[in-house]
């Protein structure tokens, strides 16, 4: 038996799960978080990440999906603080949750109960796991949350009154209310923007400091998708595809040197640090269809050279694009004189965070709303602003085509893939894919689908699939500028490596400009020739990616780029 | 709150004002006389004389415009008109009946959100994929089943077994509280399976959810998330759905008092119809109307007080 | 090869969606038939019942009208199915002969609310918080529905009674305008949210004119859920409309009309209880496969959304 001080605080060997009769979603797998040491699991969706640490706290049944039947768990070793926990009761695994082990979970927005305020919850863990009396324990919650940086006023908010930074505070408070000596952190950072995150972060590693009642320190078990989040702040990193680890190790070894492919493809799909150009599909793409004529039969001749002079008119160009909306009864500029250009064959990047007035900007450029003032021009004629009626625009609308963050709802839920090709292809005229066999097969060979996924349904295909097919139908008018917004936000890493290394290359062969949107600067800096940095309804910094990067001279961009997450190690 | 109130009270009165304008327009524009009811229907041969008095009587002879505003200053008062086949004032019949029918409704509304309620937690209790689902079939056929249950029916079948075979309760409605089971009964069912059907659903929505999979790994028991998590979130669709559920407690209310012989304003407004009788149908149906505008608003307190997101 | 097209299915969290695997095994289709029993037990029921519309003789041979008072108030036995009624006619011809007066008037009552509700639903979502130009629609069709759903339940419909008189066209055009308010308010919703979606979006970006949007998205889309309703509807048209009948404001007696029956039977619920469980079984029976077949409907149009 080891000594009570270097006993780790989980000891999990072997660890399978399998719901029903079905194939394990996670075998055999074996982790040891130690006192104040930091573990991190990464893995794509469906890896058994959450699956895993939900079986440590023996709620492996109660996932979002449960599929196939009820969670079998088995384990050949599985010891919290030392103690056993291979058929414990349910009263035994509830002393567990919450006061031995906290956990937080993926989803902010919505892990708090909407109707309970936060000092509900924090009252709930403390009447459950200590002998306090209601006003200390209210005493007890004030301090919780100051731990966590939030006031104590926020006792009496409940989760819509507060920032989505503000309810994951309140949601690691809840989780470390009853001082358990392990936190485990599912994706505690996704959904939100990354200064938020970065704060989060920050008070993560806070907690696992050695304090007065801890002196070992906090254990902290951290699931996450991203490479780059987790790198700073892991000691040991395992890496987990369908189920099972492929490669562990301590943090530095793993990034600096990794043994499995899979890590590799993982590391090399980051976009952060990766220059303009650079592939981040460590496989070749599909081979393009065979020699001939571009497949793109009404997109323009390439005729936008990549280097040398540049074309007269630039495929975009907004001036003074102002939108003011209503909210609560006073008047608040989403968009306030907001303007670019973006030279033909060249792409833009619009970086911002939630609430920054990207998406509006994006609708304006669109001409899906109206500007109250300002416009904007599409190859020098102009295409928004006053006078201008959708009317007006219709004729023109094939040279712009548009890609979103969630392509599914963006589809007719009536139609497949070809449906949705064949009606983007013929303007609107027909909904036929077989007489349009041929132009959809090119469509989709573009994209690097094959043909026979027009066929199919949006709903049977992956999120990368299904945001190829929102490309190909982007692509069917012919357009010679696309205005992707947060094309790439809902995908795991591997598959928008694909999808920017995709963009990139359509790029290349058809001349396309993009104006791309995102919250994320790692993927902006990627994909971007000229930077438009957004805040407030405003572009308070813009100039060349590099040089933005390089030296940013607005603190708003330094603190964005400070709390983007880089590989490190 | 005061604007609350002032512009739920304005509310109101514009839809009382346009439910007794659409039946004051509505009499006039469907042929008939309505001194042939006044006389006891078109069928009674009653001499143009009498029908002519009967007109002179009830203000019929006058123009429509002046019919309007007398009608319109009458409510004001608070005077409904007089009934033309009971003959006597419809306030004092509507005022008498009112209590009754109440009762019945209000206790049918209880005993309809116990059962519903009560399904829901049952069937939430299930363990494990597999019993969920059948616990689920079980708990939605019933529902299913017995929201498709006429209240007539019910009510008879009720009878049938109750009263007719086992004779454990009254065929009849009495003054007692036995006299009052099986009525209520028929009331409730149809109603506890509607409201159950999606307050099952919105419990077991609620009990999936991330936040009651993170009040478990807070070491919250079953019990404990159903209390603090499911409950409320069960409850207020039951709540939004109060004025559904008036309309079938009034309407099952026609049905159920003329079944079980029980006075009240359902029977009232069935015979008041049958007689033809305008005045008191538009009375007992203002009063409806009233009932469902003061219901909605306590509903849209009741909303705020269980939900605090609407009062935001 | 491109890998991601090696993975499985993943659905909008990118989480697999082990369903499509479990289809593939028989085991699942196994699982996945007894998971549609209902719907496939409300089917045949519905199959039935059409078929009574259709052809009542050829599932019930004796004349539902045949007065034979020798036979009058027969139990259930072989020569009566579901036994006789007090004029001695066959109760379970009465009852296949009664589907089509039932199913007639819940049907044509459902399209009335419905065609009611459309006409107000339509506009009412189309201009919904819109310009200040067309809003007022909105507003004035908002008073309308409010008025109307003060009249909850049977209530607008015995108004309409007791001012058009009872019989059977009144009966449909009473139940269809008592469903219509709350239909319209479904219909009104569905409309904007469908006006808003990213899908109408898309088709603006794409070039479409508001008429083909209107024409090829927005109706279409907005049709199954108003399908749905329907389905849901005319269970419960045929509950209401019995019950009017039952209070003999609906169909006069000799015709067979379920709730009519129940009427007559109700007299005779000490004497003769088949004549008053049947007929309401019919009416159950209908009313509970329209409601399981509209969810099962709503589940399958909205995977679609």
């Amino acid at each position: 038996m080891n000594a009570p001080g270097t006993e780790p605080l989980v000891d999990v060997a072997g660890l399978t799960v399998r719901f029903g009769a079905g194939e394990p979603v996670v075998r055999g797998l074996d982790l040891r978080v130690a006192a104040g040491e930091c573990v991190a699991i990464v893995g794509e969706s469906g890896s058994g990440k959450s699956v895993t640490a939900r079986a440590l706290l023996g709620l492996a049944d109660s996932g979002a999906a449960g599929p196939g039947g009820r969670a079998r768990v088995h384990t050949d070793r599985l010891r919290i603080r030392g103690r056993d926990l291979r058929g414990a009761t349910a009263a035994e695994w509830r002393r567990v949750r919450g006061g031995e082990v906290g956990l937080v979970l993926q989803d902010a927005l919505v892990s708090l109960d909407p109707l309970r305020t936060v000092g509900r919850h924090l009252d709930d863990v403390l009447r459950l796991h200590t002998d306090l009396g209601p006003a200390n324990r209210a005493l007890r919650a004030r301090e919780l949350l100051a731990d966590v940086g939030l006031s104590p006023a926020t006792a009496d908010q409940r989760a819509e009154q507060l920032s989505g930074g503000m309810r994951q505070r309140a949601l690691i408070a809840t989780a470390i209310a009853a001082g358990p000596g392990l936190l485990i952190a599912d994706e505690p950072t996704t959904a939100l923007d990354a200064t938020v995150a970065a704060r989060v972060m920050d008070l993560l590693a806070r907690l696992r400091r050695p304090s007065a009642t801890r002196p070992g320190g906090t254990g902290l078990l951290l699931i996450s998708h991203d490479l780059a989040v987790v790198s700073s702040v892991a000691d040991r990193i395992l890496v987990m595809r369908d189920g099972e680890v492929v490669e562990s190790g301590p943090a530095a070894q793993v990034l600096g040197s990794p043994q499995h492919e899979y890590t590799r493809l993982l590391l090399a799909a980051v976009p952060a640090g990766k220059p303009r150009g650079t592939r981040l599909t460590v496989t070749e793409p599909a081979p393009q269809s065979p020699s001939g004529p571009s497949p793109m039969r009404s997109a323009p001749a390439p005729s936008v050279p990549s280097s040398g002079r540049m074309p007269p008119a630039p495929a975009l160009s907004a001036r003074g694009l102002t939108k003011t909306f209503l909210r609560d009864g006073a008047p608040f500029a989403a968009v306030d004189g907001v303007g670019f250009e973006l030279p033909a064959g060249r792409t833009v990047g619009l970086v911002g965070e939630s609430g920054s007035g990207k998406t509006t900007t994006a609708r304006l450029v669109l001409g899906l709303a109206e500007p109250d003032a300002g416009e904007v021009s599409l190859f020098g004629e102009r295409w928004v602003g006053p006078g201008l009626r959708e009317r007006d625009r219709r004729p023109r609308r094939a040279q712009l085509g548009a890609v979103y963050q969630d392509p599914l709802s963006s589809f007719d839920p009536r139609a497949d893939v070809g449906a949705l090709l064949a009606d983007a292809a013929t303007g609107g005229r027909s909904r036929n894919a077989r007489r349009h066999r041929e132009r959809i097969r090119e469509l989709l060979d573009v994209v690097g689908l094959p043909e026979g996924v027009a066929a199919r349904h949006p709903r049977a295909l992956s999120g990368g699939q299904r945001q190829r097919v929102a490309i190909a139908r982007a692509l069917a008018p012919g357009p010679r500028v696309i205005v992707c917004d947060e094309p790439v936000s809902a995908l795991d890493v591997s598959v928008q490596a694909q999808i920017l290394d995709l963009l990139d290359d359509l790029q290349e062969r058809l001349g396309l400009s993009y104006l791309f949107i995102s919250h994320d600067l790692a993927v902006v800096r990627h994909v971007s020739d000229h930077l438009l940095v957004m805040q407030g309804g405003r572009i308070v910094e813009s100039g060349p990616a590099e040089d933005v990067f390089a030296d940013p001279r607005q603190e708003y961009t330094r603190q964005l780029l400070a709390a983007s997450p880089t590989l490190e190690g | 709150m005061t604007r609350w109130l002032l512009s739920r009270t304005a509310g109101g009165l514009l839809v009382l004002w346009a439910v007794a304008t659409l039946i004051f327009l509505g009499i006039r524009l469907v042929p008939g006389d309505p001194a042939e009811a006044i006389m006891g229907g078109p069928g009674s041969q009653a001499p143009p004389e009498a029908l002519e008095a009967a007109r002179v009587e009830y203000g019929l002879d006058r123009p429509l415009p002046v019919q309007y505003a007398v009608m319109l200053g009458n409510l004001l008062r608070g005077n409904l008109g007089t009934s033309y086949s009971l003959r006597v004032p419809v306030a004092d019949v509507v005022g008498e009946q009112l209590p009754g029918t109440l009762l019945l409704a209000l206790l049918s509304w209880v005993l309809a959100w116990i059962l519903a309620l009560g399904l829901a937690v049952l069937t939430s209790l299930a363990r494990g994929p597999r019993w969920r689902r059948v616990a689920d079939r079980i708990g939605s056929g019933l529902e299913i089943v017995a929201a498709a249950v006429p209240h007539f029916w019910l009510g008879s079948v009720l009878v049938l077994v109750f009263a007719t075979s086992l004779g454990w309760l009254p065929p009849v409605a009495d003054d007692t509280a036995a006299g009052l089971v099986l009525p209520v009964l028929t009331l409730a069912l149809p109603l506890a399976g509607f409201l159950g059907q999606i307050m099952r659903e919105s419990l077991a929505t609620a009990l999936s959810s991330p936040f009651a999979l993170a009040a478990r790994a807070r070491g919250e028991s079953e019990a404990g998330v159903l209390l603090h998590h499911g409950l409320r979130h069960a409850a207020l669709p039951g709540i939004g759905l109060s004025g559904w559920a008036l309309g079938s407690l009034i309407s099952g209310a026609v049905v159920v008092e003329s079944l079980f012989a029980r006075p009240g304003l359902g029977r009232t407004l069935l015979n008041a119809v049958t007689a033809r009788d305008v005045p008191l149908v538009t009375g007992v149906v203002l009063v409806s109307a009233l009932t469902y505008v003061v219901v909605m608003a306590l509903a849209d307190l009741a909303e705020r007080l269980a939900d605090p997101r609407i009062s935001a | 090869m491109i890998p991601e097209l090696s993975a499985t299915t993943t659905d909008e969290r990118g989480r697999p969606t082990e369903r499509l695997a479990a289809r593939r095994s028989l085991g699942g289709l196994a699982a996945r038939t007894a998971g549609e029993l209902p719907a496939l037990l409300a089917g045949v029921v519905v199959l039935f019942l059409l078929a009574a519309v259709a052809a009542p003789q050829w599932l019930a041979p004796a004349d539902p009208l045949a007065i034979d008072p020798a036979a009058a108030f027969q139990g259930p036995g072989p020569g009566h199915w579901l036994g006789t009624d007090e004029s001695g006619r066959d109760l379970y011809s009465r009852v296949v002969f009664g589907a089509r007066e039932s199913l007639t008037i819940g049907a044509a009552a459902t399209a009335i609310g419905l065609a009611l509700a459309l006409l107000l639903g339509l506009p009412a979502g189309l201009t919904a918080g819109r310009a200040r130009r067309t809003r007022w629609l909105d507003t004035v069709i908002g008073r309308v529905l409010e008025v109307l759903f003060a009249l909850p339940g049977l209530l607008l419909a015995l108004v309409f009674i007791a001012l058009a008189g009872p019989g059977l066209v009144t009966t449909v055009v009473a139940v269809g305008l008592s469903t219509a308010p709350g239909y319209a308010r479904i219909i009104r919703g569905q409309v904007m949210r469908l006006r808003d979606s990213a899908m109408v979006e898309a088709a603006r970006v794409l070039g479409r004119s508001p008429g083909q949007i209107l024409l090829r998205h927005l109706l279409p889309n907005a049709l199954g859920p108003v399908l749905v309703l329907a389905t849901l509807g005319v269970g419960q048209a045929v509950v209401w409309a019995s019950a009017l009948s039952f209070l003999g404001l609906g169909t006069p007696p000799p015709a067979p009309e379920w709730g009519a029956m129940l009427s007559a039977g109700r007299t005779y619920l000490q004497l003769a209880w088949w004549m008053t469980v049947f007929p309401g079984l019919a009416i159950v029976l209908v009313a509970a496969s329209a409601t399981v077949l509209g969810r099962w409907l709503q589940r399958r149009t909205e995977g679609l959304r």
